[in-house]
């Protein structure tokens, strides 16, 4: 080999480099966040926003919400979007006025045709957050983007506009999008409160169900719960989670026994027998949850008879949901510690002791 | 003589391959970091606060005579931000007034608790539960060193996942929810995700909290800003592209909890004990044929103090190395092993080709040149060439990771700390890097010998003193 050769060569791979590094540290330099320029354009977006909100009417405020370059939209995006995230009522309205006439509102429905996906990402959250029930039908449109965080970022929107006409739509989501996108629309269903149950409900006996969507509907349903108190005096839930209890994927059959705990009606305990009896621990330990739930008292001889499974967390469970039951689940507890031997006996102790009553170890 | 040049060709050839590797994950490392830091701006954390979906965390944090700083250390983890978590301290045979100190500082009363055993332990004494806070467990247990402690911590845990954390790490208020943001996106498959672990020397830090970054006026912790910068933005993250993870820091790192409990925990008499831990789960979950994930966070931070002398950063880079072979060596079966695809034909390999034989290869280099220079057998012209295109190889590699990362998150917000950033990785090729050859040289040494001693490390504290304590495997690698 010609050592010359090879040393122009490294010579050239050393000035390359070095050419590089230069550019990327001037650049870098010159272009510091901390550059006085973007900090003073951000506090004046800031000073003129605080004056909107003092005093609506002002249109001098109003007239310096205008950029001329994409870092200023950038800041004024910025500014206006952290208030709308901590506004509410006329507050919030003011600041989506704002968005709108300064033509951020346009510019980030366009944004969400772009060919580049952060565009599309940054443009969805964006409209989900400024309160402006117009971005409704933009982000339903993006429900059908081919990227999951879109529709995943989109679905967020929505619920914080709260447009609850798009909760059906938003349930029939988990059939379709990847899993890891499921968990945001589920977020979203929950964040409608009991305004979802319907549908939830309609989509947890549906026997055409997926069985992802079956298992993001049950843990969508465990989690609202019944805050009105309507689906458990109406005996609603026990006939739509029923033949979920018995479905053949154990995470789905676990969240039907959690999402009964806290809809179930005091008859509906019948239902959890099998649950109790179930090979996959996870089962075993929501349904003994969700008995000391919705049965009160009448669930203590099968929380009791728990208190031996062989598997640490379901005994947990049991003991910790007989505790929650009050003065009769102690005495039985009680009774329980003179007969019982190995882990039943410790769970009893155990009860007893979180109940304040003296036992001897 | 045949050994000579046969030597100097493999060098030749190790070097290209380690700079080369190395250059790799530096460019795989870059969009990935870039894609996290775009998706901090729709992070919707305080939607994600709010989640009734978010899976529960436990915070287990052993202790050992750690009487000045554990209370403001708990108090600050009491304020995480998650809505769904518990704080276990497993004090581990304190003889100082650890102990005391909790009790009285959060209203702790001995109950009755009955104790999972799945981790056999060293014994445990008592669990205490908080009248102030429902969410603070204290578990007293015989002395049986820090991997023991985590076991009890592991074995007491509630929840599906739980985090590893130092007594005197300071965590971003963040930190948590953002390091389980994908467990809860793929809860499924992720089993483990490790943050970034950041240089807490001569940041300003305030009740256990991060007040402003900056940079410490000495030069050695400045060097290990550097390194920590390479390591974690370019090295992990390159891994983490490649799937390869194979360590997730002590000071900062979430794992599945019935997992760790499946494999055993933490294994007893290593010092690398979550590498190791890892690589067993990874290894587990291989063999048993199961589709998983161990991700590299580019935003979770963690601030953790350094070592600033030489003495204490020679211990601390030689633990970290035994901890290498102590790991490698007990799974040598996945080495090259096709059984265990890309970990045991490109994960393990990397380990073993770069980090472990790294200091070794290095070292014979310089002594190789000494050989030269003694006998006057050195092509001046060559090494002139070869000592240009190694240290710009390297410049060009520090350069990279500190600028992308200071494009990206910008923690010093000062020109001047760029500056000095930038001209410690120059100044770190003139002696210190040649120091931690020998540092690590030695702790494959020690590993050889059987040593299993931690050694001692004085923290400073960050608003105080504290007392010589063992310190922890914070960013090995």
């Amino acid at each position: 080999m010609n050592f010359a050769v090879v040393s122009r060569v490294v010579v050239a791979f050393a000035s390359a480099n070095l050419a590089l590094v230069a550019y990327i540290v001037l650049r870098r330099l010159l272009q510091h966040p901390s550059d006085p320029k973007r900090e003073a354009c951000r506090a004046r977006y800031e000073s003129a926003l605080d004056d909107l909100l003092a005093a609506p009417g002002e249109s001098e405020a109003a007239s310096l919400l205008t950029y001329d370059d994409d870092w200023e939209a950038e800041e004024l995006q910025g500014a206006i979007l952290s208030r709308a995230d901590l506004l509410r009522g006329d507050s919030l309205e003011i600041m989506t006025r704002a968005f709108v006439d300064s033509g951020l509102f346009e510019a980030r429905v366009k944004d969400l045709g772009h060919r580049r996906v952060w565009k599309r990402r940054l443009a969805a959250d964006a409209l989900g957050r400024c309160g402006s029930q117009d971005a409704v039908r933009h982000l339903v449109l993006c429900m059908r983007d081919n990227d999951d965080d879109v529709r995943s970022i989109a679905a967020k929107g929505l619920g914080k506009l709260r447009a609850v006409s798009a909760i059906e739509y938003l349930v029939s989501l988990f059939r379709d999008i990847a899993d890891r996108s499921c968990v945001s629309v589920a977020d979203t269903l929950i964040s409608f409160g009991s305004e979802a149950l319907p549908a939830l409900l309609a989509a947890s006996g549906d026997p055409g169900s997926s069985e992802r969507t079956l298992y993001w509907v049950l843990r969508c349903l465990e989690s609202v719960g019944d805050p009105t108190g309507a689906v458990r005096a109406a005996h609603e839930a026990g006939s739509h989670i029923a033949p979920a209890l018995s479905h053949e994927s154990d995470r789905v059959r676990a969240a039907a026994a959690a999402a009964l705990g806290r809809l179930g009606a005091p008859s509906d305990l019948g239902l959890l027998r099998d649950a109790f009896e179930d090979p996959v621990a996870e089962v075993r330990r929501q349904a003994a949850a969700a008995s000391g739930r919705i049965a009160g008292v009448d669930a203590i001889p099968a929380l009791l008879h728990l208190f031996a499974d062989p598997d640490f967390d379901v005994s947990y469970s049991s003991s910790r949901a007989l505790l929650s039951l009050g003065e009769p689940a102690v005495d039985a507890a009680q009774s329980l510690a003179s007969t019982a031997t190995g882990m039943a006996y410790k769970r009893a102790l155990e009860v007893l002791d979180s109940a304040g009553r003296t036992v001897a170890l | 003589m045949k050994l000579l040049p046969l030597l100097q060709l493999f060098l030749l050839v190790y070097f290209f391959f380690v700079n080369g590797a190395y250059s790799v994950l530096t460019i795989l490392a870059f969009p990935l970091v870039r894609q996290q830091h775009r998706r901090s701006f729709i992070d919707d954390l305080p939607g994600l606060f709010k989640s009734r979906l978010a899976p529960g965390v436990s915070i287990l944090v052993p202790a050992h005579n750690e009487e000045a700083a554990i209370v403001d250390s708990v108090r600050s983890l009491l304020m995480s931000h998650y809505p769904k978590f518990e704080v276990v301290v497993v004090d581990d045979g304190s003889t100082d007034a650890t102990v005391a100190e909790l009790i009285e500082a959060f209203g702790l009363r001995k109950v009755y608790r009955v104790a999972r055993d799945e981790i056999a332990t060293a014994p445990v004494h008592a669990t205490y539960l908080s009248k102030q806070y429902d969410n603070l467990v204290l578990i007293l247990k015989e002395r049986g060193g820090k991997a023991d402690a985590l076991n009890a911590g592991i074995n007491a845990a509630k929840h599906p996942y739980f985090f590893s954390v130092d007594a005197d790490v300071v965590l971003e208020r963040d930190a948590v929810i953002r390091a389980m943001k994908p467990v809860m996106r793929d809860p499924e498959r992720v089993v483990a995700s490790g943050g970034i672990v950041r240089v807490a020397n001569g940041c300003k830090i305030v009740n256990g909290r991060m007040v402003r970054a900056g940079l410490s006026p000495r030069h050695l912790p400045v060097l290990q800003v550097v390194e920590y910068i390479r390591a974690f933005s370019a090295g992990r993250a390159g891994l983490s592209v490649l799937d390869s993870l194979l360590i997730i820091s002590g000071a900062f790192g979430v794992f599945d909890t019935r997992l760790a409990r499946n494999v055993g925990g933490y294994r007893l008499g290593t010092v690398g004990e979550d590498m190791e831990l890892l690589v067993r789960m990874r290894r587990r979950l291989i063999e048993t044929g199961t589709k998983h994930h161990v991700l590299y966070l580019a935003y979770p931070v963690a601030w953790t103090e350094v070592p600033e002398t030489f003495s204490l950063l020679g211990r601390q880079r030689a633990r970290w190395q035994r901890g290498l072979c102590e790991t490698m060596w007990h799974h040598r079966r996945m080495l090259f092993n096709p059984r265990y695809g890309h970990i045991g034909m490109l994960a393990m390999p990397f380990f073993l080709l770069v980090e472990f034989v790294g200091p070794i290869a290095e070292a014979a280099g310089y002594v190789l040149l000494l050989w030269w220079i003694v006998t006057n057998q050195v092509f001046w012209p060559f090494f002139w060439w070869f000592f240009t295109l190694s240290v710009l190889w390297g410049v060009l590699l520090s350069f990279a990771a500190v600028l992308f990362e200071d494009v990206n998150f910008t923690w010093y917000r000062l020109r001047r700390s760029l500056v000095r950033l930038l001209g410690h990785a120059l100044l770190e090729n003139m002696g210190y890097r040649q120091l931690t050859v020998f540092w690590r040289i030695r702790g494959v040494w020690q590993f050889i010998r059987g040593e299993t001693a931690w050694g001692h490390m004085e923290h400073r504290g960050f608003g105080g003193s504290l007392p010589n304590q063992p310190e922890s495997d914070k960013a090995a690698g």
